[in-house]
Formats: C-alpha cells, structure tokens, sequence
C-alpha cells in the first residue's frame, strides 16, 4: 500500500461520516432488532419453546445480530457513494491520489467498523433480556468481520452500480431484504419443507446466520466449516469485483 | 516533451454517444507558466481537464504531467496536480476545516494546519473555518475548492472557471493567490476563464479552443498582436458621415451610429490626422483603439 496515509484519510471519513448521524445508523438498527425481539420473539418464544435444543429467542438473536451487521456493512459504502453523486462529489473520488485497491480496503473498512459497531451494539442490548451462550467467540468474531467484509465490498458494488436512490430501494427490497429474511433468521430450515429447505441452501446468508448461529450457541443447521468456506469464497468475489469497479471506472468515468 | 508541465499530444475523445469532444489536440505547457485555455461552452476544456482529473477516459493520445504518463502514472499524475472543479460541490458532512484536513490526508501529509490556516486566510474563509460546508454561499464554496485543490502545493494547479460566482474583491484575492503561488513556489497554472480580460489580465500564453480543436496558441501579447487589429481610430460624427478615402487607409463606416473605424498601420496616424482634419468641425469624438484578447477571442471562434 503506497498511500497508507490517504487510504487511512478515507477511512476515517467515512466513519466519522455515519458517526456524525448514528442516531440514524446505530440507534435506529438497534430499536428495530429491539422490536423483532419484543414482537416475533416473545411469542415465538411460547410457540416454540426451544430450537436446536436452545430457548427460541438464544436461537433468533444471532439472526437479528447477522441482520444488523449485514444491512449496516453494506449501506455504509453504498449510501456514502450515492450521496456522492448527489452532492456532486463522486468526481473527486476518481481524482483521488489512491490505487483501487487503497480505496477498496478504505470503504470495506468503512463499512465493517459500522456493521460489526452495530452488532456489538445489539449484542450488549439483548444481553440483560436473553441468556444468549457465546459457545465458540472466536468463530462468532471471524464471521463477523467476514461477513461484514462482504457486505461492504458489495455496498462499493451497488453503491456505483445505482443511479439514484430507487435503483438501491430496489436492490434492498427486492435482493437483500428477502435474502435475509428468507436465511433462516427467524427460524431453522430444518423446520421448512423439503424443497424449500434445499433452496435455501442456495442463499448465501443462510450461511452467515447459520455460522455466527454456530459461534454462539453451539449448534448450526450445516456445517461451521462449510459457511466458513462459503463466506471466503464470497469475500473473495466481492473484493475482486469492487476493486475492479475502481480500476476500471465501471459507471463512474466517462 | 518530458520537461513540459503539461503535455498532449493528438489527443482525442469521443464519448459514447458518438460526440468528439477532442479532436486530436497537441499542446505543451512549460512549467511556471500561467497558462490560459480558452474556448466557448462545449469546446472541449473541461473534457481536456477531466481527462487529467481522471473523470474521462482518453479515446486515444498522449496526457502526460511533469515527465509522467496516463495511465501507467496516474498516481504520481494525481500527486501533482491540483484541480478546481467547474462545478460547485461539497460533502454535507463536514466542516470547511475537517474539508482541508481530509483532502491533506488523501495526499499522504498528516499535519497541514499551518498552510490550510494560510489558505484560509488568503481566500477570506478563515472565519468559516468551523461552519459546515453546507451552509456556505456558491462563493465561499467556490472558494473552498480552490483551497481544497491547494491544500497539497500541486506542481501544477488547474482552475476551470474558479471565478464564477465570485464576487469582485474576492476574484481580486484569488488572482493574488494564484500569482503568489506561481511566483513563490513556482506552480504551474492552467485557468479556463469566461472573463476573457482576466485571461489577458494573467496568463503568459492563451490557448484558444472550439469544436475540440486548436484555433490559435501563442503568447498573449503575441497572439492579440497577430491576430487582433492592432491600430485604427474610431470616430463618432455629429451628424451624416462624410465621404472618406484615403489609398493607404482602410475606412469601414456606420451610418446608423455616424461612425466611422478608419484602420492604420504603424506610423500611418498622420494620415488619419490629414484625412479627418477638413471634416474637424463635424467630429463628436475621436479615439484610437487597438483589438484586446476579447475581439481576437470572437472573431477566431466566430469564424471557426
């Protein structure tokens, strides 16, 4: 890295970027994990007294948890590049002295600070109402910071891909929401029919909640192993990708 | 040219829409020169200059900086240059003095207060320093965008149209600015101005462009002289213009305004004398005049 000081310049901006409004990008995430706990939780809770041989809200926070860290991680990059274009400012993120490279590890770091800060965040929060195991902390860190890495490097991905804001409605409302909700946060798919439990399979996110799901309470519908190496696979392509959308100014350069 | 502060070469740009913005442009600025890009809207000086930033992609050609070539330099291109954008836009986020300090950070320099302090006084935004960029007027935020491309001593500044906006005192101050830095630390200016006596006002050499291409490029001076007319007297009548010849003289007359532009060459103002001297009692006003960069600028991109 030629450039350690100007890519360290980008990061902290864009942390103190979402730092400055984190009643909207911390606290906001925080009171609707909050609210799925109150709401879905509870009285779940009495329908289905235990999941994977744990209390059923043990079981749904680590969904919440891997919501928060996923949703924050990708919006940090994506919304800082399209305020950009709206501010008129994107101009001078090609007219900066960093490789791509340089500015791929600013955002995704940029975004993984915001993604796992929210997670922490609503981990402390949940602790005093569930007793919430933390069977394997190292794995629960690793998918973390994987999972968020991901996400941020998709973020610079949809962030430049976007021309206005209902392009990325449209990608939240119809790629990533449902791909969260349909991974098995609120549920095991173990507990879903026979095909539908095979599609899920195919989602990604599945992955990540089932991994960090491991690292917490001990127990997964896959393998920990097999997420991990799904989640390195993914974290490769998204870099490769979003380090090619800045070197060769995909939708950015004229 | 490797010692040129800025050279192209048969630069070309044709944007996907099939629109040729550059048409093969050459041109070569020497370093510590303050050199003036001319051209009506749509004549290629923003795409020339975007191409530098590295917003626009060359269709083909050669862009270099200081001995440095795109793309393989572009880092070290970026460096060394600084560039104020011709349209105004600010990051909502932060104050003017958190602007400054991240675009030092961006260029590898950790502790820049006491030259942004400078700038800030020098621009007249020092009492802004604090206030959120978002609430600042076009000016100050014309101003701040000269500052932020200063912030890291470019060897070579450009300025596209820095003076929109900017209200009299102000343009007087960043053209002090502009001076001190090309004097004291040797930058090399490149402006792009609508405000074509600003240009005669500073540049050393004007290059003038339209169509995305070259029309003239020559010293200032040299280029008004060359391609301006240099001496005629313009004369208002009282009444009807009389009639006027002279064999050595050329006489365009204006009857709606009784106006006469009686054009010379050197050494021939006795003869516009001999030849107005018999109508003197008839004469309202008389003033001799020479082309400045305005009349040379419309007249060249008039014909092009």
């Amino acid at each position: 890295m030629k450039n350690r000081i100007g890519c360290q310049t980008l990061l902290r901006k864009e942390v103190s970027r979402f730092l400055k409004v984190a009643i909207q990008t911390v606290f906001s995430p925080l009171i609707s994990t909050l609210l799925y706990v109150a709401i879905f939780g509870l009285p779940m809770q009495t329908a289905f007294k235990e999941v994977h041989g744990v209390p059923y809200l043990a079981f749904l926070v680590p969904g919440l948890i891997m919501m928060g860290v996923i949703n924050n991680a990708f919006q940090n990059p994506s919304s800082s590049l399209m305020i950009a274009k709206y501010n008129n400012t994107i101009n001078e993120i090609l007219m900066l002295p960093l490789s791509a490279m340089e500015k791929v590890v600013a955002y995704v770091g940029g975004g993984m600070f915001r993604g796992l800060l929210v997670g922490f965040v609503i981990w402390i929060c949940v602790l005093p109402f569930v007793h919430l195991p933390l069977a394997h902390p190292f794995l629960v860190i690793l998918v973390a910071l994987l999972v968020s890495a991901i996400f941020s490097a998709f973020g610079i991905i949809a962030g430049v891909w976007a021309r206005d804001f209902d392009q990325m409605a449209v990608l939240n409302n119809f790629l990533l929401t449902p791909a969260i909700f349909l991974g098995g946060v609120f549920y095991s798919i173990h507990n879903l029919p026979g095909w539908v439990s095979k599609v899920s399979l195919f989602n990604p996110i599945f992955y990540m909640i089932d991994g960090l799901r491991f690292g917490f309470i001990g127990q997964s519908d896959v393998s920990p192993v097999l997420s991990l190496g799904v989640l390195f696979a993914l974290l490769l392509v998204n870099v490769f990708f979003s380090w090619r959308v800045f070197v060769t100014g995909w939708r950015l350069q004229q | 040219m490797s010692d040129s502060a800025f050279d192209v070469q048969n630069l070309k740009k044709v944007y996907l829409n099939g629109s040729e913005a550059l048409k093969g442009v050459s041109l070569s600025v020497r370093p510590g020169e303050i050199f003036g890009l001319l051209g009506p809207n749509g004549a290629g000086k923003s795409t020339l200059i975007n191409t530098l930033a590295g917003v626009v992609k060359k269709t083909s050609g050669e862009l270099g900086v200081f001995g440095k070539f795109l793309p393989q330099d572009e880092l070290a291109i970026k460096h060394m240059v600084g560039i104020v954008p011709q349209e105004l836009s600010f990051d909502g986020f932060i104050t003017v003095r958190e602007a400054l300090e991240f675009q030092s950070g961006y260029y590898g320099i950790r502790d820049n207060r006491a030259w942004i302090d400078e700038l800030l006084k020098k621009l007249n935004l020092l009492d802004k320093a604090e206030t959120n960029t978002r609430q600042l007027s076009g000016g100050m935020k014309r101003r701040l965008l000269v500052a932020k491309a200063m912030v890291h001593k470019p060897r070579l500044l450009v300025l596209d149209e820095p003076t929109a906006g900017v209200d009299i005192q102000l343009v007087v101050s960043l053209w002090n600015l502009v001076r001190e830095v090309n004097r004291n630390l040797g930058t090399t200016i490149i402006l792009t101005t609508h405000n074509l006596a600003e240009a005669e006002a500073i540049c050393d050499r004007i290059c003038i462009i339209n169509h995305g291409e070259i029309l003239a490029l020559d010293d200032t001076r040299s280029l008004v002289r060359r391609l301006g007319d240099t001496r005629y007297a313009q004369v208002r009548f009282k009444g009807k213009v009389p009639a006027l010849s002279h064999e050595n003289l050329k006489i365009e007359t204006d009857e709606t305004n009784h106006s006469a532009r009686i054009h010379y060459a050197e050494g021939g103002l006795p003869e516009v004398v001999g030849l107005l001297g018999v109508h003197a009692s008839g004469i309202e006003d008389f003033r001799l005049k020479e082309d400045n960069l305005e009349d040379v600028f419309i007249r060249l991109v008039g014909a092009s």
